[in-house]
C-alpha cells in the first residue's frame, strides 16, 4: 500500500502525485462552489444573501489555494522522498508538522483580514474556522494519496456535506450570512477530522505492515518545512499555476465587481458562468486523471524499469514509444468525450441560462466559459504529465505563459466590455494548453537522454 | 603536512627540468614504485622536479604524505579523474562543439589504428577546453557527446544492456577527458610512471609541448587491469548500488581491456624512451605495440656499498649467527605473498630439521585478516615454536642472519629482496614469477654465465618449495657458492647507483634534445632472437598439441 514499488520507480510514482493532487481541491473547489450556486441561484437569483454568502466562498477557497498551492507541490515531493527512503517513522510527523505550519500561517492572514475589515465577531470566528480548515483540507489532501482509500475519502466528504445540510438549518436563526459560513464550517470540520483520522490510522496500519523504523522521527519531519528550498522550481510552478487559474476572476472582481459584503468583491456573472463551466469538465477531468494513474502509468513503469533492468535500448525505445501512444489515446479520448459534453453544453447555454434566471447576455459569456474551461483542463492534463517525468522547469513555463497571457487578456477583457467576457480567459486557457503541450512535447522526444543525463548529474 | 616551498599548481612553478607523471603512488601511497621515484628525485638534486599525480577524485588521498617531499620538488598538483559536475548546460560556442567532436573524432581513431594526427588534433581542442575550465561531466553529458554514445551502442553493443553501456562510457571516458583537459606544465622533459591515464597525459603533453617523454613501467599497467577485470569486482564497486550492473558480459570485459590497451598504445607512440625493469616485461610491452627500437632494460637496483658493509662488518665479527638453522620470509604479509604456501612448506622442513627457526620478516598492517589468519595457520601447523612474525625489520640488520630466503608470491615484478639477499651472500628459493628466474639464473649469457643464486619453484606448490630448501640445508658448500654467485651478480648488474646514473644521462640527454641511444640497441637485438625463439617453440608446441 504505502510502497507499491521499492526503488527507483516508487520515487517517481510519487512524484507523480505532487500533479495529482494540484488537481484534487480545484476539483473540490469548483464542485463545491458550484452545487452550493446552483442550489441557491434556483431559488432566489438576486438573494443578497446568496450572493455574499457565494462570494466569500470563493474567496476562502481561492485564497486559501493561492496560498497553499506552492507547498502543495514541494510537500508532496518531500513525501514521496521519504516514503522511497522508507522513513515511515517521519510520515505523521511530517503531516503533523504541515498541518501546524499551515495553520500558523493562515489563522493570522483570514483574522487580519476580518479585523480589517471590521466584521463582526461571529462572523470572523466562524471565518477564520472556515479558512483554516480548508487550507488545512488541502495539506491532508496529500498524506491521504498514502492511503488510497478513495471510497473512504469520498464518504468522508457525503459525512461534511450532511452535517453541513443539518447544522444549516440548527444555525440559521443566528444571522443568514454568519449562520450559513458557520453550518459549512462545522460541515468542512467533520469531513476533515474524518480525513486526519484515516491518515493517521492508514499510516500506522502501512508502517506496521512493512515494518518501517518505530518510533517518532520528530527531527526529520521537519524537513518538511525546507521541502520549498529544496525544490523551488516546483514551489514556483504551483504558485504560479495556482495565480494563473484565479487572475482573471480577480481582474473582473477588483476592476468590474460589487462589492458583496465590505472588502468581497465578486462579479456574480462572470464567476456563475465560471463555475457552472467548470461543472461540465470535473468529469472528464476525473476520468481522465483515473486512466493517467492505470493505463498510462503501467506503459511508464515498463519503459522505466526497462532502463533500470538493463534492456538494450531498441526495448527502451519500443516501451517509450507504447507509452506516447498511450498518451495519445487517452488525449483523443479526452477530447472526444469532454469535446462532446463542452459542445452539447456551448449549444444548450441559452436554455441553461435562462433556467437560471440570468440576463440574457450570459448566455455568451457561459459559451466562451464551457470553451475555456475545455481548454484549461487539457492544460492541467498536460501540466500533469510534465509533473510525472519531472520536468519542473517545463511545468514552470507553461503556467508563467498561462499566467501572463491570463492577466493580460483578463485587463483587455474589462476595458473592452461585456461583449468580450469569456473571450480572454478562453484564449489565455488555449495558449497555455499549446505551450504546455509543445514543451512536454519536445521533452519527450528527448526523454531518454534527459533520464539518463539527470542520473548521472546527481550522482 | 606539505613543505612550504611546495605549490599546489604547476602553473605558479614556472619551469622545471623533469615533470614527473605518476598514478597512485608518489607521495601519497607507500610502496615499491614510490620508494623508487623518492630514490630517483633526491639522488638528483640539482634537477628541478615537478609532480602531476593523477587520482581518482578530490580527497580521496587525504592525510599526510607517506614521503617527506625533497627541496627539488617544485610543485605537487594533483589531477583528479572524476569530478562532480556543475549540472549546468554547455555554452554552445564553436571551441567547444569543435572540441568535443575532436575528442570522439580521436577516440573512435584511437579504439582502431590510432593516428597520431588524430591524437593531436583531439589532445589540442581538449586544451583549450581546459582552459575555459568547463566542466567534463557537463562536457560528456551534451547531446552530442550522447549522439556519439549511441552510435557506438548501436554498433557494438546493440544487444547489451544499455544502462550498463551508458555507465561504461561514461566511466571509461571522464577520466580520459579529465587526463587531457589538464594543462600541460612547462618542463624539459616528461616522465611517467605508468602506462594508463598518466601515460596517456604524458603523451598529450609529448605532444602539444614538442618535449620528450620517457616512460618506465614496473608492473605491465594492461596486465594488471586484465586480471581486475576478470575477477570483474571493481567494475561493480564503481556504480551506484540502485544499478544492479552485472557487468561480468562478456562483452564488457572486452570493452575494458580495450579500452586500456587502447592508452597504452598512445603512450607507447609518444614515448621516446620505453623503459621497464626486466626483459620479460618488453615482451609484453612489444605484444602492446611498443616499438622495439625505443626499448630498454633498466632494472631496479639495492644500496649494494651499504649491504657489503654490513656483509663485511658480519664476517669481521666471525658471523656470530643463530645455531639453528635460519628460513626466514621477507615482504608483506598479503595474499599476493602467499604466505600460507611457505608455511605449509615449512611444516615439510620442520619434519627434517627439529630446530628450524621460520622468521616472517615484514609488515602485517596492509590485510589485518590474512595475517591473523597466517597465524592462525602457523598454529594449526605446530609451527608455534619455531615461527616468529616479527612485523617491519631493518634488512642490513637483520638478513645477515638468516641462511635462506624464500618467496612463495604468486605475483611479482622484481622483488628487491632477492638482491638484497644476495648482496650478502644468501641464497634463495623463489616462486618463478615476474623477474625471479633472472635474478636467481641471469638473464642475458653474461649474467647467466654467473652462476646460479638461488632454485625456483612454481607457484603454490609447498612440497617444490620444501625441497629446495632442505637441498640448501643439507649442503652448506651448495649455499656459499650460490651466496657467492649472487654477490657477484648483484654488484656487476643491479647496483642502484648505475640505475640512477642511467637515468640521470636519460635526463641529460633528453633535456640537451640528444634523443640518440636513449634506447639501447644491443638490447633489442638479443630480444628479438629471443623472442623468435619463443615464438618458433610456441609453434611447435601447437602444433604438436594438435596431432
Amino acid at each position: 500500500m504505502v510502497s507499491e514499488e521499492s526503488g527507483l520507480l516508487g520515487k517517481m510514482r510519487g512524484y507523480a502525485s505532487a500533479g495529482l493532487i494540484s488537481a484534487g481541491p480545484w476539483i473540490i473547489t469548483m464542485t463545491g462552489l458550484s452545487i452550493v450556486g446552483l442550489a441557491y441561484t434556483g431559488a432566489s437569483a438576486r438573494d443578497d444573501t446568496v450572493v455574499s454568502f457565494l462570494a466569500l466562498m470563493t474567496y476562502v477557497f481561492s485564497f486559501s489555494l493561492l496560498t497553499v498551492s506552492g507547498l502543495q507541490m514541494t510537500f508532496t515531493r518531500w513525501l514521496a522522498d521519504t516514503l522511497y527512503a522508507k522513513n515511515y517513522d517521519r510520515v505523521v510527523p511530517g503531516f503533523v508538522v504541515a498541518l501546524t505550519a499551515v495553520a500558523v500561517v493562515q489563522a493570522p492572514v483570514a483574522l487580519g483580514f476580518c479585523l480589517w475589515a471590521g466584521y463582526a465577531a461571529e462572523l470572523t470566528l466562524a471565518l477564520v474556522s472556515l479558512y483554516v480548515i480548508v487550507s488545512l483540507t488541502w495539506v491532508t489532501l496529500i498524506w491521504l494519496t498514502v492511503i488510497r482509500q478513495y471510497e473512504r475519502i469520498l464518504i468522508a466528504f457525503a459525512a461534511g456535506v450532511g452535517v453541513f445540510w443539518v447544522a444549516l438549518h440548527a444555525f440559521r436563526p443566528s444571522g443568514e450570512l454568519t449562520g450559513t459560513i458557520t453550518a459549512y464550517a462545522v460541515g468542512s470540520g467533520v469531513t476533515l477530522a474524518l480525513m486526519i483520522g484515516l491518515v493517521m490510522r492508514g499510516v500506522e496500519s502501512a508502517r506496521t505492515a512493512e515494518g518501517g523504523a518505530g518510533g517518532t522521527g520528530v527531527a526529520g519531519a521537519l524537513g518538511v518545512l525546507r521541502s520549498p528550498w529544496k525544490y523551488p522550481g516546483l514551489m514556483a510552478a504551483g504558485m504560479v499555476y495556482g495565480l494563473a487559474i484565479w487572475i482573471d476572476k480577480y481582474v473582473f472582481w477588483f476592476t468590474a465587481g460589487v462589492e458583496a459584503i465590505p472588502f468581497v468583491w465578486s462579479h456574480p456573472l462572470y464567476d456563475s458562468c465560471f463555475f457552472l463551466a467548470y461543472l461540465s469538465v470535473v468529469p472528464a477531468l476525473t476520468i481522465n486523471l483515473v486512466h493517467l494513474e492505470t493505463s498510462f502509468y503501467e506503459k511508464y513503469r515498463a519503459y522505466y524499469s526497462a532502463i533500470l533492468s538493463g534492456f538494450p535500448l531498441d526495448e527502451i525505445d519500443a516501451r517509450r514509444f507504447r507509452m506516447v501512444a498511450e498518451l495519445r489515446r487517452g488525449a483523443t479520448k479526452l477530447l472526444r468525450t469532454q469535446g462532446a459534453v463542452t459542445v452539447l453544453a456551448m449549444i444548450g447555454s441559452g436554455p441553461i441560462v435562462r433556467a437560471l434566471g440570468m440576463p440574457d447576455f450570459a448566455e455568451r459569456v457561459l459559451r466562451f466559459a464551457l470553451l475555456g474551461a475545455f481548454f484549461q483542463v487539457l492544460f492541467l492534463i498536460t501540466l500533469l504529465i510534465q509533473l510525472y517525468f519531472d520536468l519542473r522547469k517545463e511545468a514552470l513555463w507553461s503556467s508563467v505563459a498561462f499566467l501572463g497571457a491570463n492577466t493580460a487578456l483578463a485587463v483587455w477583457s474589462v476595458s473592452a466590455g461585456p461583449w468580450s467576457y469569456g473571450i480572454g480567459y478562453t484564449v489565455a486557457s488555449l495558449f497555455g494548453a499549446v505551450v504546455a503541450f509543445v514543451l512536454l512535447d519536445r521533452s519527450v522526444a528527448r526523454l531518454t537522454y534527459r533520464t539518463f543525463t539527470r542520473h548521472a548529474h546527481s550522482n | 603536512m606539505r613543505p612550504q616551498h611546495l605549490v599546489p599548481h604547476a602553473s605558479q612553478a614556472g619551469s622545471v627540468d623533469v615533470c614527473l607523471i605518476l598514478e597512485g603512488t608518489y607521495p601519497f601511497v607507500p610502496g615499491g614504485v614510490s620508494s623508487w621515484v623518492h630514490h630517483l628525485v633526491t639522488h638528483m638534486p640539482d634537477l628541478q622536479f615537478g609532480i602531476l599525480h593523477i587520482s581518482p577524485a578530490p580527497d580521496f588521498h587525504e592525510g599526510d604524505l607517506a614521503y617527506p617531499v625533497p627541496d627539488n620538488v617544485r610543485f605537487l598538483q594533483e589531477v583528479f579523474l572524476t569530478r562532480p559536475g556543475t549540472g549546468r548546460s554547455l555554452p554552445r560556442t564553436r571551441v567547444v562543439r569543435n572540441a568535443i567532436e575532436a575528442f570522439w573524432n580521436a577516440i573512435e581513431g584511437l579504439r582502431g589504428a590510432g593516428d597520431p594526427a588524430d591524437f593531436r588534433t583531439c589532445v589540442e581542442s581538449l586544451q583549450a577546453l581546459g582552459r575555459q575550465r568547463l566542466d567534463v561531466q557537463d562536457v560528456m553529458l551534451v547531446e552530442s557527446s550522447w549522439e556519439v554514445m549511441l552510435d557506438l551502442y548501436r554498433d557494438e553493443a546493440a544487444h547489451e544492456s544499455f544502462l550498463d553501456f551508458f555507465w561504461s562510457w561514461l566511466f571509461a571516458y571522464e577520466p580520459l577527458l579529465n587526463a587531457l583537459t589538464t594543462q600541460v606544465p612547462d618542463a624539459k622533459l616528461f616522465h611517467t610512471v605508468s602506462t594508463g591515464y598518466a601515460g596517456v597525459l604524458a603523451a598529450g603533453a609529448a605532444c602539444v609541448t614538442g618535449r620528450p617523454m620517457i616512460l618506465t613501467e614496473h608492473g605491465i599497467y594492461t596486465k594488471e587491469r586484465r586480471i581486475e577485470i576478470h575477477s570483474a569486482h571493481w567494475i561493480k564497486d564503481w556504480l551506484p548500488e540502485e544499478y544492479q550492473v552485472e557487468n561480468t558480459a562478456p562483452y564488457f570485459q572486452l570493452f575494458w581491456n580495450r579500452h586500456f590497451e587502447a592508452m597504452s598504445r598512445i603512450c607507447y607512440q609518444w614515448a621516446d624512451g620505453i623503459y621497464t625493469l626486466y626483459a620479460d616485461n618488453v615482451r609484453a610491452q612489444l605484444r602492446d605495440g611498443a616499438d622495439v627500437e625505443r626499448t630498454r632494460v633498466i632494472p631496479n637496483g639495492v644500496a649494494v656499498e651499504r649491504l657489503a658493509e654490513a656483509h663485511a662488518r658480519w664476517e669481521a665479527e666471525g658471523r656470530v649467527r643463530d645455531e639453528r638453522f635460519t628460513v626466514a620470509f621477507v615482504g608483506r604479509v598479503c595474499p599476493i605473498k602467499d604466505v600460507r604456501t611457505f608455511l605449509a612448506a615449512m611444516r615439510l622442513v620442520v619434519r627434517q630439521v627439529p630446530d628450524v627457526l621460520i622468521r616472517v620478516l615484514g609488515p602485517m598492517e596492509e590485510d589485518k585478516e590474512y595475517a591473523e589468519g597466517c597465524i592462525r595457520f602457523a598454529e594449526q601447523l605446530g609451527l608455534q615454536d619455531h615461527v616468529r612474525f616479527e612485523g617491519r625489520i631493518s634488512i642490513a640488520d637483520e638478513l645477515p642472519r638468516v641462511d635462506v630466503i624464500v618467496l612463495t608470491s604468486i605475483s611479482e615484478a622484481q622483488p628487491l629482496v632477492l638482491l638484497e639477499a644476495g648482496a650478502l651472500g644468501i641464497p634463495s628459493v623463489a616462486t618463478d614469477v615476474g623477474s625471479c628466474r633472472e635474478l636467481l639464473e641471469g638473464g642475458a649469457a653474461a649474467d647467466r654465465g654467473i652462476g646460479v643464486g638461488g632454485f625456483l619453484t612454481p607457484i603454490a606448490s609447498p612440497g617444490e618449495t620444501a625441497r629446495a630448501v632442505l637441498a640448501l640445508y643439507e649442503d652448506p658448500d651448495l649455499r656459499e657458492v650460490f651466496g657467492k654467485n649472487m654477490q657477484t651478480r648483484v654488484r656487476r648488474f643491479y647496483d642502484q647507483r648505475d640505475m640512477v646514473d642511467a637515468y640521470e644521462e636519460i635526463y641529460e640527454r633528453c633535456i640537451a634534445g640528444d634523443l640518440d641511444g636513449i634506447a639501447s640497441a644491443a638490447d633489442t637485438a638479443a630480444l628479438e632472437a629471443d623472442e623468435a625463439a619463443r615464438e618458433a617453440a610456441l609453434a611447435d608446441q601447437m602444433l604438436e598439441d594438435l596431432v
